[in-house]
This record gives C-alpha cells, sequence and structure tokens, in this order.
C-alpha cells in the first residue's frame, strides 16, 4: 500500500449490507452505460439486415444494342452490362455491374420473347458463367456447374460428376425499344434452391 | 515493495533520477521480472515459435500501419492507392509483400506451434486454456485472410471473396452473416469499409486481446518440456531462449523478405464484376475450396458446415480428447485425427493446384488475367488513374473491345482504318502520303476518294502544321500554319470546305464531299465522327447512301458517357489497339 495514503478503519458489520446494495447498483449501472454505449454502434453494425438494396426496385435497365447484331441459331453470347450504378452515397456512371448471357432464338422479338437472356452469376457460389462452345454449354469454372444453353440445369457436368449448382441459370427480364435490346439487371442469392432476388 | 531496490556504488545525480524513476514506476524491475523467467528444462528453438508468432503480429501491426498511410478504403480510392503504394512510395513494395506473406507465414508457423504443443503434450492439464485460445486465435488469423484480400479490390481479392462469402452464406444461417459482412448484398462501398473495419480495427483487438491472455497462461505454468527429455537445469527467458526467438525471427524476415523480392505480391487489374475471371482462393483456403469440387448437392453441408465445424470442435476439445497424463508421450487419440487432418489438408490442397497446374482453359484464363494486368499498367503509364478511381484509358479500351469497335478495327478481315496512334501528327502525316493505303481507306469504301498529298519539304510541314492546328495542336509557327492554310485553300477546297470559312458561314457547303475539317482530331470532332462517320458532314458526302451505311455503324446505342471514354481513348493514340 502506498504510503500517502491513511489506512482506512475497519469497515462496521452493519455496512455488509449497504456494500451489497451498492453493489448491485453498481452492476446495473455498468450494464445501462454499456448498453447505451453499444446501442449506436450495434444499430450500424445490424442495420443492413433490415436495409434494402441500393439499386432500383425494379432492377436496373441496360440497352445492349440493336437487336439485328444478335442473329438465330448463332451460339449464345457473354455480354458485358454497363449503368450507372448506385452504391451507398455514390453513384458511378457506366460502371460495368456485371454480365449476361444472350442468344437469340426467335426472328420475332418483343418483350420476353425471341431471345434466352441469362445472368452470368452462377447460382452457386457467385463465380462468373461463360459459354463453352467445346461442351456447347453454359460453364461455371470455379466448381463446374454446368447449364443447357436455355439455362437449364444438368444433373451430371462435365467429367461426370454431380451438378453443384442449386438451380438453373437466372432468367433476365428484357424488352425491345427501338429494335434495341434492353436488359433489365437484378442480382439473385447464391446458393439457395428457390430463387430471391437481393438488389440491382 | 519495489523489485529493484537501490542500488550501491552507483552514485551521481542520473542514478538518482533513475532510482526516483523505478520508486515511482517499477518499470524495470516488472521488466526484469518478466525476463527473468525461468525456463524449464534450458531453453529451446522449439519454444521459439510461440516467440516467432508474436514477432508476426508485430510486423503485421507495423507493416499494416505504414500501409495505412497510402490505403484509402473507398472504391474509388482502394485499387489506385495500393497501386502508388506498390510503383511510387519509397519502400511500399517491401512493406506490402512483408505484410502478404506475413500472413502466410503466420499460418505455417502455427501450424507448427501447434504440432510442437501437442508432441510435447502443452495441451494437457494445467495448459488446456492456453490450448483453447490458441485454437480461437488459429480463427482470428484466417478472419484476417478472408477480410485482407478483398482490400485489395483487384481481380483476385474481389472474385476470391465473392467465392469465400458465397461459400459462407450457403451454410446455414450464413446469409445473415455475410449480409452483415457485405453491408448488404453488394460487393462495392459498404463491404469494403466494412472489410476494412473489421481488418483492421476489429480483428486486431481481438487478436491482441487473445494474445495477451495466451501469452499470460503460457506464463503462468512456463514451456512444457518434451516428454522423456532427460532432466536439464533451467534457464532465464533472458537471454538464452530470447536469443533463440529472435534468430528464428531472424530467419523468418529473411524468408519474408526474399519472397518479397523473388516472388513479390502483385496486383491485378482492378475488380471488374463483368469480366469471367477465375476465382480461386489463396492457398490456405484451397484445401475447402477443394472439398466443394467432391461434395455438392446436400452434400456441400458437409464441406461448408459438418467437416469444418468438426475440425474446430475437435481442435477446441483436444485437451479432453487426450487422456494422458502431462509426462507421457503423444496420445494416439489426438495425434492420429490430427495428423489425418493436416493429411487431408495437404492432400486437397496440393490436388487443387495440381488440377490448376494441368489445365489449360485455366492456365489460358490467367494468362489473359495477366495481359489485363499489364493493360492496365500501360494504359496508367499513359493516361493515369482519375479521382473516381478509373482509368480513363483502359476503359475506353475495354469499350473499344465490347462494343464491336475492335471486331473491324483490330483485324484486316473487314477492310478499315487501323487506329494505332490515332489522333498524332506521325499518323496525319502517314495518312496524306497514303491515304488508300491497308492502314487507312484502303478496301474500304473510301478507297480511293482522296489522293495523297504530293507537297513535300516544308510545304508538306507546313499543311500538316495547318491540319494539327484545326484541332488545336499548335505545333508550328503561325507562318508555317498560314503557309499551310493557303496550300489548304489552293488544293483542298474542291472536296473540303476550308475551315477558316465556316465561322462565318460564308461558302461553306454541307454536302461537300470530303469531311468537314473544323476541330480536326479534336475532342468534338472525333466525337462527331465515331457517334455517325456516315454523316455527310464525316464521310459520308463522299459516299452514296448505301455505302455510308456500310462504311460503319454509327452506334447510337453508345452513351455519351461511352462515346466520350471511347474519344478520349483513340484521341491518346488508341493505346492497346492491335493495328
Amino acid at each position: 500500500m502506498a504510503d500517502d495514503v491513511p489506512s482506512p478503519p475497519p469497515e462496521a458489520p452493519a455496512d455488509a449490507g449497504r456494500r451489497r446494495l451498492l453493489a448491485r447498483a453498481a452492476i446495473g449501472g455498468c450494464a445501462c452505460v454499456g448498453a447505451a454505449t453499444l446501442l449506436g454502434p450495434a444499430g450500424v453494425a445490424l442495420g443492413p439486415l433490415f436495409q434494402g438494396d441500393d439499386g432500383p426496385k425494379d432492377g436496373l435497365p441496360v440497352a445492349l444494342g440493336p437487336v439485328s447484331a444478335f442473329k438465330v441459331g448463332a451460339p449464345p453470347v457473354r455480354v458485358v452490362l454497363r449503368a450507372d450504378e448506385r452504391d451507398a452515397w455514390s453513384t458511378r456512371k457506366n460502371a460495368p455491374i456485371g454480365s449476361a448471357l444472350v442468344q437469340r432464338t426467335a426472328e420475332n422479338v418483343g418483350r420476353n420473347v425471341g431471345f434466352t437472356v441469362l445472368s452470368g452469376v452462377c447460382p452457386h457460389l457467385g463465380c462468373a458463367v461463360d459459354y463453352r462452345d467445346d461442351l456447347s454449354r453454359f460453364h461455371c469454372p470455379c466448381h463446374g456447374s454446368s447449364f443447357e444453353t436455355s439455362g437449364a440445369r444438368v444433373e451430371t457436368t462435365e467429367g461426370g460428376k454431380p451438378n453443384p449448382s442449386p438451380r438453373d441459370l437466372d432468367p433476365l427480364d428484357y424488352d425491345v425499344v427501338n429494335d434495341r435490346l434492353v436488359v433489365t439487371w437484378v442480382r439473385y442469392a447464391t446458393a439457395t434452391a428457390e430463387r430471391k432476388k437481393v438488389g440491382a | 515493495m519495489t523489485a529493484a531496490g537501490p542500488r550501491r556504488g552507483g552514485g551521481g545525480a542520473a542514478r538518482r533520477v533513475l532510482d526516483g524513476f523505478e520508486a515511482r514506476t517499477g518499470l524495470f524491475g516488472g521488466v526484469k521480472t518478466l525476463l527473468s523467467t525461468e525456463v524449464a528444462g534450458g531453453a529451446r528453438f522449439a519454444y521459439a515459435l510461440g516467440g516467432v508468432l508474436v514477432f508476426l503480429f508485430v510486423i503485421e501491426a507495423i507493416t499494416g500501419v505504414a500501409m495505412a498511410a497510402v490505403y484509402t478504403p473507398s472504391v474509388a480510392g482502394a485499387w489506385g492507392s495500393l497501386h502508388y503504394l506498390e510503383h511510387q512510395v519509397v519502400l511500399g513494395s517491401l512493406v506490402r509483400g512483408i505484410h502478404y506473406f506475413a500472413s502466410s507465414a503466420f499460418i505455417v508457423v502455427v501450424v507448427l506451434h501447434m504440432t510442437q504443443a501437442l508432441l510435447y503434450g502443452a495441451h494437457r492439464r494445467p495448459r488446456e486454456a492456453t490450448w483453447i485460445v490458441g485454437v480461437v486465435l488459429l480463427l482470428a488469423l484466417l478472419g484476417f485472410g478472408i477480410t485482407g484480400r478483398f482490400l485489395r479490390m483487384d481481380q483476385h481479392g474481389y472474385w476470391d471473396t465473392r467465392v469465400a462469402t458465397g461459400v459462407m452464406g450457403s451454410a446455414p444461417g450464413g446469409d445473415i452473416l455475410k449480409t452483415l459482412m457485405l453491408g448488404g448484398q453488394r460487393y462495392g462501398s459498404e463491404a469494403l469499409t466494412r472489410f476494412y473495419a473489421l481488418h483492421v480495427f476489429v480483428l486486431p483487438g481481438v487478436f491482441g486481446l487473445l494474445t495477451a491472455l495466451h501469452l499470460a497462461f503460457a506464463r503462468r505454468h512456463g514451456p512444457k518440456p518434451r516428454p522423456g527429455a532427460k532432466p536439464a537445469p533451467s534457464q532465464p527467458w533472458w537471454p538464452y531462449q530470447t536469443l533463440r526467438t529472435v534468430v528464428l525471427s531472424g530467419v523468418v524476415l529473411a524468408t519474408l523478405i526474399a519472397l518479397t523480392l523473388l516472388v513479390g505480391v502483385g496486383l491485378e487489374a482492378p475488380a471488374d464484376p463483368a469480366s469471367a475471371y477465375e476465382a480461386r482462393p489463396d492457398w490456405y483456403f484451397r484445401f475447402l475450396f477443394q472439398l466443394l469440387h467432391y461434395l455438392d448437392g446436400p452434400l456441400a453441408l458437409l464441406g461448408t458446415v459438418v467437416l469444418p465445424g468438426l475440425a474446430v470442435v475437435f481442435l477446441i476439445a483436444t485437451p479432453f480428447i487426450d487422456r494422458r497424463a502431462p509426462g507421457e508421450g503423444p496420445s494416439k487419440r489426438t495425434l492420429i485425427p490430427y495428423a489425418l487432418m493436416l493429411v487431408g489438408v495437404a492432400t486437397l490442397t496440393i490436388v487443387s493446384f495440381a488440377d490448376d497446374a494441368g489445365n489449360e482453359r485455366f492456365q489460358k484464363a490467367m494468362a489473359e488475367a495477366d495481359e489485363a494486368t499489364a493493360t492496365a499498367e500501360q494504359m496508367i503509364a499513359l493516361g493515369g488513374i482519375d479521382a473516381s478511381g478509373r482509368i480513363p484509358l483502359f476503359e475506353g479500351l475495354e469499350l473499344y473491345r465490347d462494343k464491336g469497335c475492335a471486331g473491324c478495327h483490330d483485324g484486316t478481315k473487314t477492310p478499315s482504318p487501323g487506329l494505332a496512334g490515332y489522333g498524332t501528327r506521325q499518323r496525319l502525316e502517314a495518312f496524306l502520303a497514303h491515304p488508300n493505303g491497308e492502314a487507312f481507306f484502303g478496301k474500304t469504301p473510301l478507297d480511293g476518294k482522296m489522293d495523297a498529298v504530293e507537297a513535300e519539304g516544308d510545304a508538306r510541314i507546313a499543311l500538316v502544321d495547318y491540319l494539327r492546328s484545326l484541332g488545336g495542336h499548335a505545333e508550328g509557327s503561325a507562318a508555317s500554319v498560314e503557309r499551310g492554310a493557303a496550300a489548304f485553300v489552293e488544293d483542298c477546297t474542291d472536296c473540303h470546305n476550308a475551315p477558316a470559312l465556316v465561322a462565318g458561314m460564308k461558302d461553306y457547303a454541307v454536302d461537300a464531299a470530303g469531311p468537314d475539317l473544323a476541330g480536326l482530331y479534336g475532342f468534338e470532332w472525333t466525337r462527331a465522327v465515331v457517334r455517325n462517320a456516315g454523316h455527310v458532314t464525316a464521310y459520308g458526302g463522299s459516299l452514296d447512301k448505301d455505302e455510308a451505311k456500310k462504311a460503319m455503324p454509327s452506334y447510337e446505342e453508345l452513351s455519351d458517357e461511352e462515346l466520350s471514354r471511347i474519344v478520349t481513348w483513340l484521341l491518346a493514340g488508341a493505346p492497346g489497339a492491335k493495328r
């Protein structure tokens, strides 16, 4: 004990109850102050569970050029989607936001007619799916998910392994405006059998 | 009370001050007590592993703070600031290299440290708490790995993180964790700042605290000598054990520096969500990645949750599974599962790398990724990175390739002008000399529409000076430009409007055969040509309607933004155009 602090007088037995009460008050005080301190930070940390996506609710329209660029019978192509993206506090003009797999299936085109337009995001874990002409299928380079050109999941992939993808490739809505293909970009949850929209 | 009492024979004012300081703080005594801890059975290199881990943590903290002095945790700033750190900041690439390789070394040394503890029985009574805290430290270490990669915001870090968080999200309840980590569903601004907060504040805090506990527990019981070792006298930590720890730390640091200099970390092209990048995790997560190749569908849960979960439970429970007395040799009950685990992880890792080495498609994709990185570097050297983190020339080149321009202009299958050096004086001179050469109008609908310029010497230079001045490039003297203008009016205005007339709109013929040259190779002029090359004021005047349509598509779907990027790139000389 430091030599400049006088020794305290012995505690009277009557003080024991008072000490217990004060201890309880101190614990309660700590809990209250602690909770009040953590309230705000907890809100910031857990907020995303209650907050929606920054993107437009109905998806982000992306113009892809004249429909004549896509020929019936040609293999699917992977196209880069560029759009003005809203990301938290910032907007980014003409940002590459994702990719789509596009194949024209009919001469007659219109709203959701005449094309197969699929999201290029693998439903398994979110890697980029591409068209493999040697397999005539869509193929994910990460774990080998494999899909027909219609987007339908195949049962066994290249090498006879079971397909890790829990569902078919996700179709994207599209429309033909002034002879130009406009795709509506939407992001879906990965690794779920059910198709769940999570943003755009 | 104080550990170091007043010394005799020291004398002098300095000594009195030091003694006074010691009497008030007890610091010297405290340090002395720490350093003189007895190492039972004598100092060993095996005991130095823990010290090396502390050293690695200090390295990570110091290099991390140094990097934080440059790194900018935003989508706009992350990649560019790392590029700056890597290429411009003095010793920046060394700091980053050490930080990166130290994280790998951390994993290696942790495994050695754990193995040594198991073999020596250092997990047994009374050191169980030390062991368990150690296992939690290992998990926190993996957390550093996951959060650190994304901060790079290059292709590798970005796609790895997508896969890693994808795995996390596929576990039951994992999507909540994933949402919390990403701050939503987007691999963008909020994900980056959250990963940053975790990597730089939360995890170091947790790791530091746990390390302090681990060390306090370890010190309480001292090192555990190898079972069956001959009894030997103990030695104080200082200097016997200290020296061994310092030597081993030096070896580790030398290895980190060598790896940085010989291998390097590298920074791939900026993250591009639209690319078809082949994602692979860092080596210490490869086993999990590979495991998911075999376990899919309902079995995937086995790979993402059950097996890793069992491994963690096993490690935490090791002290209780092991029933042997503290002084006995290793127990088969713990050593066999532990060895199987290590062998399994090592095998999966090796198989994963071997698969990729033998996979031509993957090798090609990696080569493409390297090429993209080299191109980004080249475009930065020419045109820099703008404040919003974009590389204008890189984006221009990508649009040139994506939008179909390269389809004609990069090859010779469809006759079209080559664009290399677009907008430069050299290309203009070459064009005037051979307008119908293959690099220009040759074989296109414009073939033969313009004659080569015959002027020689100064007259030729004057003409080029004049033409360059139209787009605002003041390259020749006023006299030369004037002389060139006179020659232009004399020889060229049969087809081209004399640009000098444009201002007054006098004698301006909108249907002049040749392109309007006002603002030639300026931004607006080039923009108008790309937007509609077949327009009468561009190349359409010399072609009939059908030819004009065929000449070059008008690319109406290009947004103004995209068009501007392409023009900026073109006027930088179209770097990266194949011809």
